[in-house]
Protein backbone atom coordinates (compact mmCIF):
# COMPACT_ATOMS: atom_id res chain seq x y z
CA UNK A 1 0.00 0.00 0.00
CA UNK A 2 1.43 3.30 -1.01
CA UNK A 3 1.08 6.13 1.37
CA UNK A 4 -0.60 9.34 0.77
CA UNK A 5 1.89 11.38 1.70
CA UNK A 6 6.05 11.43 1.18
CA UNK A 7 8.69 13.73 0.54
CA UNK A 8 9.49 15.01 -2.32
CA UNK A 9 12.71 12.90 -2.47
CA UNK A 10 11.26 9.62 -1.90
CA UNK A 11 8.78 10.26 -4.93
CA UNK A 12 11.93 10.92 -6.99
CA UNK A 13 12.71 7.34 -6.73
CA UNK A 14 9.51 6.24 -6.99
CA UNK A 15 7.70 7.80 -9.68
CA UNK A 16 7.42 5.09 -12.08
CA UNK A 17 5.28 3.03 -9.70
CA UNK A 18 3.40 6.36 -8.12
CA UNK A 19 2.48 7.31 -11.41
CA UNK A 20 0.57 3.71 -11.82
CA UNK A 21 -1.68 4.03 -8.55
CA UNK A 22 -2.76 7.63 -8.33
CA UNK A 23 -5.90 7.46 -10.41
CA UNK A 24 -9.39 8.48 -10.32
CA UNK A 25 -9.80 10.12 -6.71
CA UNK A 26 -6.16 8.38 -5.52
CA UNK A 27 -3.77 10.99 -4.82
CA UNK A 28 0.17 11.41 -3.39
CA UNK A 29 1.07 14.73 -1.28
CA UNK A 30 4.54 15.45 -0.90
CA UNK A 31 6.27 17.41 1.42
CA UNK A 32 9.41 19.13 1.06
CA UNK A 33 11.00 20.11 4.56
CA UNK A 34 8.03 19.08 6.30
CA UNK A 35 5.65 21.06 4.59
CA UNK A 36 3.11 19.68 2.07
CA UNK A 37 4.11 21.70 -0.99
CA UNK A 38 2.30 19.81 -3.87
CA UNK A 39 0.14 16.78 -5.30
CA UNK A 40 0.39 13.70 -8.04
CA UNK A 41 -3.28 13.40 -9.17
CA UNK A 42 -4.73 11.73 -12.34
CA UNK A 43 -5.11 14.31 -14.93
CA UNK A 44 -9.30 13.04 -15.07
CA UNK A 45 -9.60 14.12 -11.91
CA UNK A 46 -7.77 17.53 -11.57
CA UNK A 47 -10.03 18.28 -15.23
CA UNK A 48 -13.16 17.44 -13.29
CA UNK A 49 -12.54 19.25 -10.11
CA UNK A 50 -11.24 22.09 -12.32
CA UNK A 51 -14.81 21.97 -14.23
CA UNK A 52 -16.64 21.59 -10.84
CA UNK A 53 -15.29 24.47 -8.87
CA UNK A 54 -15.50 26.94 -12.57
CA UNK A 55 -19.30 26.00 -12.27
CA UNK A 56 -19.64 26.57 -8.31
CA UNK A 57 -18.05 29.72 -8.91
CA UNK A 58 -18.65 31.12 -12.72
CA UNK A 59 -21.92 32.87 -11.32
CA UNK A 60 -20.99 35.29 -9.24
CA UNK A 61 -21.60 39.02 -8.51
CA UNK A 62 -18.31 39.30 -6.18
CA UNK A 63 -16.08 41.84 -7.55
CA UNK A 64 -12.93 40.73 -5.49
CA UNK A 65 -11.83 44.55 -6.27
CA UNK A 66 -14.83 45.66 -3.99
CA UNK A 67 -13.86 43.03 -1.09
CA UNK A 68 -12.44 45.85 0.87
CA UNK A 69 -14.87 47.58 1.22
CA UNK A 70 -17.00 44.69 2.63
CA UNK A 71 -17.03 43.10 5.46
CA UNK A 72 -18.77 39.77 7.48
CA UNK A 73 -21.91 40.35 9.59
CA UNK A 74 -21.89 38.65 13.18
CA UNK A 75 -24.36 36.30 13.94
CA UNK A 76 -25.82 38.88 16.34
CA UNK A 77 -26.70 41.33 13.57
CA UNK A 78 -28.14 38.64 11.12
CA UNK A 79 -30.30 37.89 14.44
CA UNK A 80 -31.04 41.13 15.16
CA UNK A 81 -32.37 41.67 11.50
CA UNK A 82 -34.50 39.11 10.90
CA UNK A 83 -36.44 39.83 14.22
CA UNK A 84 -36.91 43.28 12.49
CA UNK A 85 -37.72 41.92 9.72
CA UNK A 86 -40.38 39.76 10.73
CA UNK A 87 -44.27 41.11 9.26
CA UNK B 1 -54.62 58.22 -15.86
CA UNK B 2 -51.06 57.65 -16.38
CA UNK B 3 -49.44 54.73 -14.85
CA UNK B 4 -47.46 55.45 -11.22
CA UNK B 5 -44.31 56.30 -11.14
CA UNK B 6 -42.15 53.35 -9.19
CA UNK B 7 -40.41 54.62 -5.93
CA UNK B 8 -36.53 54.16 -6.67
CA UNK B 9 -35.17 52.07 -3.78
CA UNK B 10 -31.52 51.66 -2.68
CA UNK B 11 -31.91 48.09 -0.60
CA UNK B 12 -28.53 47.85 1.92
CA UNK B 13 -26.63 44.85 2.81
CA UNK B 14 -29.00 43.75 5.44
CA UNK B 15 -31.68 43.84 3.44
CA UNK B 16 -30.53 41.73 0.60
CA UNK B 17 -29.12 38.98 2.89
CA UNK B 18 -32.60 39.04 4.90
CA UNK B 19 -34.32 38.67 1.99
CA UNK B 20 -32.24 35.43 0.96
CA UNK B 21 -32.24 34.23 4.18
CA UNK B 22 -36.13 34.78 5.22
CA UNK B 23 -39.30 34.32 2.37
CA UNK B 24 -41.49 35.48 4.81
CA UNK B 25 -39.78 38.43 6.08
CA UNK B 26 -40.72 42.54 5.14
CA UNK B 27 -37.36 42.45 2.99
CA UNK B 28 -38.41 39.35 0.87
CA UNK B 29 -41.88 40.89 0.86
CA UNK B 30 -40.38 44.00 -0.99
CA UNK B 31 -39.54 42.43 -4.01
CA UNK B 32 -42.97 41.33 -4.61
CA UNK B 33 -44.18 44.93 -4.69
CA UNK B 34 -45.41 47.06 -7.77
CA UNK B 35 -44.03 50.08 -8.10
CA UNK B 36 -40.72 50.33 -6.24
CA UNK B 37 -37.35 50.12 -8.47
CA UNK B 38 -35.37 48.36 -6.02
CA UNK B 39 -31.85 48.81 -7.01
CA UNK B 40 -27.88 47.85 -5.26
CA UNK B 41 -24.49 48.95 -5.69
CA UNK B 42 -21.78 46.54 -6.45
CA UNK B 43 -20.44 46.88 -3.33
CA UNK B 44 -24.04 45.68 -1.79
CA UNK B 45 -24.23 42.86 -3.92
CA UNK B 46 -20.22 41.75 -3.32
CA UNK B 47 -20.62 41.94 0.21
CA UNK B 48 -23.81 39.99 0.33
CA UNK B 49 -22.81 37.27 -2.05
CA UNK B 50 -19.61 37.24 0.30
CA UNK B 51 -21.85 36.53 3.40
CA UNK B 52 -24.67 34.37 1.97
CA UNK B 53 -21.63 31.89 0.55
CA UNK B 54 -20.00 31.69 3.91
CA UNK B 55 -23.33 32.27 6.07
CA UNK B 56 -26.01 30.03 4.58
CA UNK B 57 -26.55 27.03 2.54
CA UNK B 58 -26.36 26.65 -1.90
CA UNK B 59 -30.34 26.90 -1.71
CA UNK B 60 -29.81 30.40 -0.52
CA UNK B 61 -27.29 30.85 -2.82
CA UNK B 62 -29.81 29.89 -5.23
CA UNK B 63 -32.38 32.32 -3.82
CA UNK B 64 -30.02 35.17 -4.31
CA UNK B 65 -29.44 35.01 -7.78
CA UNK B 66 -33.47 34.90 -8.44
CA UNK B 67 -33.83 37.57 -6.34
CA UNK B 68 -30.79 39.89 -7.43
CA UNK B 69 -33.08 39.28 -11.30
CA UNK B 70 -35.51 41.68 -10.05
CA UNK B 71 -33.06 44.07 -8.63
CA UNK B 72 -31.02 47.01 -11.15
CA UNK B 73 -27.51 47.14 -10.26
CA UNK B 74 -26.12 50.22 -10.52
CA UNK B 75 -23.07 51.40 -12.03
CA UNK B 76 -21.20 52.45 -9.18
CA UNK B 77 -17.74 52.72 -7.40
CA UNK B 78 -17.46 53.76 -3.53
CA UNK B 79 -16.57 57.55 -3.09
CA UNK B 80 -13.54 57.86 -0.61
CA UNK B 81 -14.65 61.24 0.65
CA UNK B 82 -18.24 60.47 0.80
CA UNK B 83 -17.21 57.57 3.40
CA UNK B 84 -15.03 59.68 5.13
CA UNK B 85 -17.88 62.09 5.57
CA UNK B 86 -20.50 59.26 6.79
CA UNK B 87 -17.96 57.51 9.35
CA UNK B 88 -18.50 61.26 11.02
CA UNK B 89 -22.43 60.18 11.37
CA UNK B 90 -22.37 56.42 11.54
CA UNK B 91 -20.40 53.34 13.04
CA UNK B 92 -17.57 52.63 11.27
CA UNK B 93 -18.57 49.11 9.81
CA UNK B 94 -21.25 50.96 8.72
CA UNK B 95 -20.09 53.79 6.79
CA UNK B 96 -19.16 52.20 3.63
CA UNK B 97 -22.47 51.29 3.02
CA UNK B 98 -24.21 54.87 3.99
CA UNK B 99 -22.17 56.14 1.31
CA UNK B 100 -23.00 54.07 -0.67
CA UNK B 101 -27.01 54.95 -0.52
CA UNK B 102 -25.86 58.66 -0.29
CA UNK B 103 -24.48 58.21 -4.08
CA UNK B 104 -26.91 56.10 -5.54
CA UNK B 105 -29.41 59.02 -5.13
CA UNK B 106 -32.22 56.84 -4.60
CA UNK B 107 -35.11 58.58 -3.01
CA UNK B 108 -35.59 55.79 -0.11
CA UNK B 109 -32.83 53.97 1.58
CA UNK B 110 -34.58 50.67 3.34
CA UNK B 111 -32.32 48.82 6.11
CA UNK B 112 -32.67 46.56 8.82
CA UNK B 113 -30.11 48.44 11.00
CA UNK B 114 -32.68 50.71 12.83
CA UNK B 115 -29.88 51.28 15.80
CA UNK B 116 -27.38 52.66 13.21
CA UNK B 117 -29.42 53.64 10.19
CA UNK B 118 -32.22 55.62 11.34
CA UNK B 119 -30.65 58.36 13.68
CA UNK B 120 -31.14 62.36 13.45
CA UNK B 121 -27.27 62.37 12.24
CA UNK B 122 -27.65 60.07 9.24
CA UNK B 123 -30.92 61.39 8.63
CA UNK B 124 -29.41 64.65 7.98
CA UNK B 125 -26.78 63.18 5.86
CA UNK B 126 -28.84 61.63 3.42
CA UNK B 127 -30.71 65.00 3.43
CA UNK B 128 -33.59 64.38 1.21
CA UNK B 129 -33.16 60.38 0.98
CA UNK B 130 -35.89 58.76 3.24
CA UNK B 131 -34.02 55.88 5.17
CA UNK B 132 -36.63 53.16 6.53
CA UNK B 133 -36.89 49.37 7.03
CA UNK B 134 -39.20 47.27 4.97
CA UNK B 135 -41.87 47.35 7.22
CA UNK B 136 -42.22 51.11 7.37
CA UNK B 137 -41.80 50.69 3.26
CA UNK B 138 -44.46 48.04 3.22
CA UNK B 139 -46.74 50.40 5.32
CA UNK B 140 -47.45 47.83 8.33
CA UNK B 141 -47.62 49.23 11.74
CA UNK B 142 -45.46 48.46 14.15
Amino acid sequence: MIPNVMSVTEARSKLGSLAENVSGERFVLLTKGGRTMMALVDVNYLDRLQKQVKAIWQKTYIDPTLLPYTREFSDEETAEWEKEDQL
Amino acid sequence: MGKRRSTLVFVDSSVLFSAVNSPTGGSAKLFTVENLKLIASPVVMTEVERNVRKKLLSDHLKRFFLLVEQLTIIDQRPDESVIRQAKKVIAQKDAVILAEAKQSKAEVVVTLDKKHFLTPKAAKFMGKQKVVTPKMLLGIKT
